[in-house]
């Protein structure tokens, strides 16, 4: 089924647009849960991704791809908490409090599912759009280019220095 | 091939981007190539447990509570078939127009199973359906491009050859400053672009030239400093001599390909830059990358408006204001590992290189990155030597160090903890009820006074804080013991999202 297809079957109901709401959220919620590294972020930027999706779902046009145009919601309003954001929370995950390592020890330690997850939360947030379309999302370069309206070499870029990051991180080498 | 176009192949093989002769490259070179296979190794392992990130979902649904008010507006507000006016959200700007990637079976899975999903464990994921298939070459759309190509300018009348590099300012307000000039083979039109501090790369990406985070770094130590304001109560204050400017964030970079800036002005909060063309920059391309200090023009903008000598607007550049983001989590500081033992000696040996290490602001300036910090935060020295203060964001930090080789005048020092001072003014929900308790055993007499509230470490979901004060309490004889205490609070919120103290806290 054609992209635009999809979104004209949504816009047909009330109920069918709920149920394509519901559909995405999942996915919106995990980009926004790397994207951030924070649960609470994640649910402030999943909120607001899902507002602007549903008001402006009526103006896809079928230019790019639905899963692209949806991302680049998702990513804009990252960034928008992030410039919003004018006192820092204090706020920490349970996962960041259950050692009282400090956040180094405990990424440097071994690469883990949690250790992972912090060590994104630490990247660039360059790198972490890239990082996170390519391997949460499984996005191919183009599509993360049309998403994040980036050349195809600067997507390669990023990731690339993206991951050198993470594979210095945990396996040492040269610092990048 | 070097080891670098390897790394390349390496990088690209986790996407599965290699075709088959490149692999065979690959392989073969990492049957011979220990650092290679190590790399290969490494970056395998990665994206493996990349791959095995956990698809998370929300515990609340969002969607489930739109409202059917905002649902009905959206489906009436489609029901016109044919497309009107067509409104560009803010968020949402020029799009490429590539042409639509066909979903595959996309939506038609049913639906509760996840869109996007791809479950361990059930064999086929979801997801492979809604890449582009294999074979079927993916559309290229004309993709953002950094530096559109302006028309052609002409040079002024009055200044025939630019071929001198002298930048000259007229009525500047912000004069930019050369960070690197550099002559690149490839043959680039006229043109100039704005870009953010962070997003250095977009330079090398487009030029081929490399600036770093510390070219622009190195340049700032020598430029001149506008006066630094100096308060009367510096008795006792470390000196401050790598405080950064005091708005870093209205920088921009400005790189410019075959034309030099004439002019700066700031005018009505907009930032124009007049250039003009150089010539005599045959058989090549000359890039310079200039930084510009450039208030932001709306709150998270700054637009940067380049024109020809005549005024005609060539381009404009919109740069996201850079704010700090990163948070530096209080308790222990993140160990550098660089402040050892080695570099105790290193200092004393090559003072001139390494002396910053035996000056604590000096420490935490330079390190403020790696302690957490935002890269523009204000450092400065406070009553103690071995406290150093960290402002971002409106927040007060303190940084506190040790001396852990050698003691005195030429000891390293190292960050040990990071603490939060407490906001005595406005309060967090958890740290309202600590300040009461103090208030109250002041009103009890319990002590004569307390000071410079600092949160040590907080659990915020599990509700403890440890917070250090400075307390005054009365001795004998009327007199008064200062002294720093620390308690451990414990706490219990309440729906309403209050909080409360849990029993008396802990005196540590
Ligand atoms: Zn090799």
């Amino acid at each position: 089924m054609q992209d635009k297809q999809i979104v004209a079957d949504a816009l047909k109901s009330q109920e069918a647009l709920s149920q394509f709401l519901r559909t995405v959220e999942p996915f919106i919620y995990q980009t926004a849960y790397y994207l951030t590294g924070k649960k609470v972020d994640a649910e402030d930027v999943t909120q607001e991704s899902l507002w602007k999706v549903c008001r402006s779902l009526n103006q896809f046009q079928g230019e790019g791809s639905l899963r692209g145009w949806i991302h680049r919601v998702v990513v804009n309003t990252f960034r928008e908490q992030l410039r919003k954001r004018k006192t820092p929370t204090v706020e920490l995950d349970e996962a960041w409090q259950s050692s009282d390592l400090s956040v180094e020890e405990q990424v440097e330690t071994r690469l883990t599912e949690q250790s992972l997850y912090q060590a994104i939360a630490m990247l660039p947030v360059n790198y972490r759009e890239v990082l996170v379309l390519r391997h949460v999302h499984d996005m191919s370069y183009q599509e993360i280019a049309e998403a994040l309206e980036l050349t195809e070499a600067q997507v390669k870029t990023r990731l690339f220095r993206g991951r050198e990051k993470l594979r210095t991180l945990f396996y040492g080498g040269d610092p990048v | 091939m070097t080891h670098e176009a390897y790394r390349e192949l390496i990088q690209r093989a986790i996407d599965e981007d290699l075709s088959q002769a490149e692999q065979t490259v690959l392989d073969t070179h990492i049957e011979t190539c220990a650092e290679c296979r190590r790399e290969y190794d490494e970056y395998m392992s990665l994206a493996a447990g990349l791959a095995k990130l956990s698809k998370v979902r929300p515990e609340t649904s969002f969607a489930m509570q739109m409202t059917p008010e905002l649902l009905r507006q959206t489906v009436e507000g489609a029901a016109p078939a044919a497309p009107k006016r067509r409104v560009v959200p803010l968020w949402k700007r020029a799009v490429p127009a590539a042409a639509a990637v066909v979903l595959g079976v996309g939506l038609s899975i049913p639906m509760t199973n996840g869109w996007f999903d791809h479950q361990e464990g059930t064999g086929q994921p979801d997801h492979v359906a809604l890449l582009p298939e294999k074979g079927q070459e993916p559309t290229h759309g004309p993709t953002g491009q950094l530096l559109p190509e302006p028309p052609e300018i002409k040079p002024p009348p009055d200044q025939e050859s630019t071929a001198a590099l002298t930048v000259e300012l007229k009525s500047t307000q912000s004069e930019p400053r050369l960070i690197i000039r550099e002559k690149v083979e490839t043959e680039l039109p006229m043109r100039a672009v704005a870009v953010a501090p962070s997003d250095l790369d977009q330079v090398k990406e487009q030029t081929g030239v490399t600036v770093t985070p510390e070219d622009l770094a190195k340049g700032k130590e020598d430029a001149p400093r506008p006066p630094a304001e100096k308060n009367g109560d510096t008795s006792g204050i470390a000196s401050v001599d790598e405080e950064p400017l005091p708005n870093d964030n209205d920088h921009v970079v400005v790189v410019t390909v075959n034309s030099t800036p004439i002019n700066v002005t700031i005018e009505g909060g907009r930032v124009i830059v007049t250039l003009a063309p150089l010539s005599g920059t045959q058989g090549g391309t000359e890039v310079a990358v200039f930084e510009l200090n450039a208030p932001h023009t709306s709150n998270d903008t700054t637009t940067v408006t380049f024109t020809d000598p005549e005024g005609n607007v060539i381009d404009e550049s919109s740069v996201p204001v850079e704010q700090p983001t990163a948070v530096p989590r209080v308790g222990d500081a993140p160990s550098l590992d660089i402040l050892d033992e080695a570099m105790q000696s290193k200092s004393q040996s090559d003072p001139a290189r390494y002396s910053y290490v035996t000056d604590p602001v000096r420490v935490v300036s330079r390190h403020l990155r790696e302690l957490g910090f935002a890269w523009n935060a204000q450092v400065s020295g406070t009553q103690v030597r071995d406290r150093v203060a960290v402002e971002q964001g409106g927040v007060r930090y303190v940084v506190g160090l040790t001396q852990p080789y050698l003691q005195g005048d030429g000891g390293l020092w190292k960050p040990a903890f990071i603490a939060r001072a407490l906001p005595v003014e406005q309060p967090g929900p958890q740290e309202r009820p600590v300040l009461d308790y103090f208030r109250g055993q002041q009103e009890a007499g319990v002590i004569h006074s307390f000071s410079e509230l600092l949160v040590l470490s907080e659990r915020v979901r599990l509700g403890t804080l440890v917070v250090e004060a400075h307390v005054e309490m009365s001795g004998p004889h009327g007199s008064y013991e200062s002294s720093r205490s620390q308690y451990r609070f414990h706490l219990s919120g309440d729906n309403d999202g209050t909080w409360k103290l849990d029993g008396s806290p802990d005196k540590l």
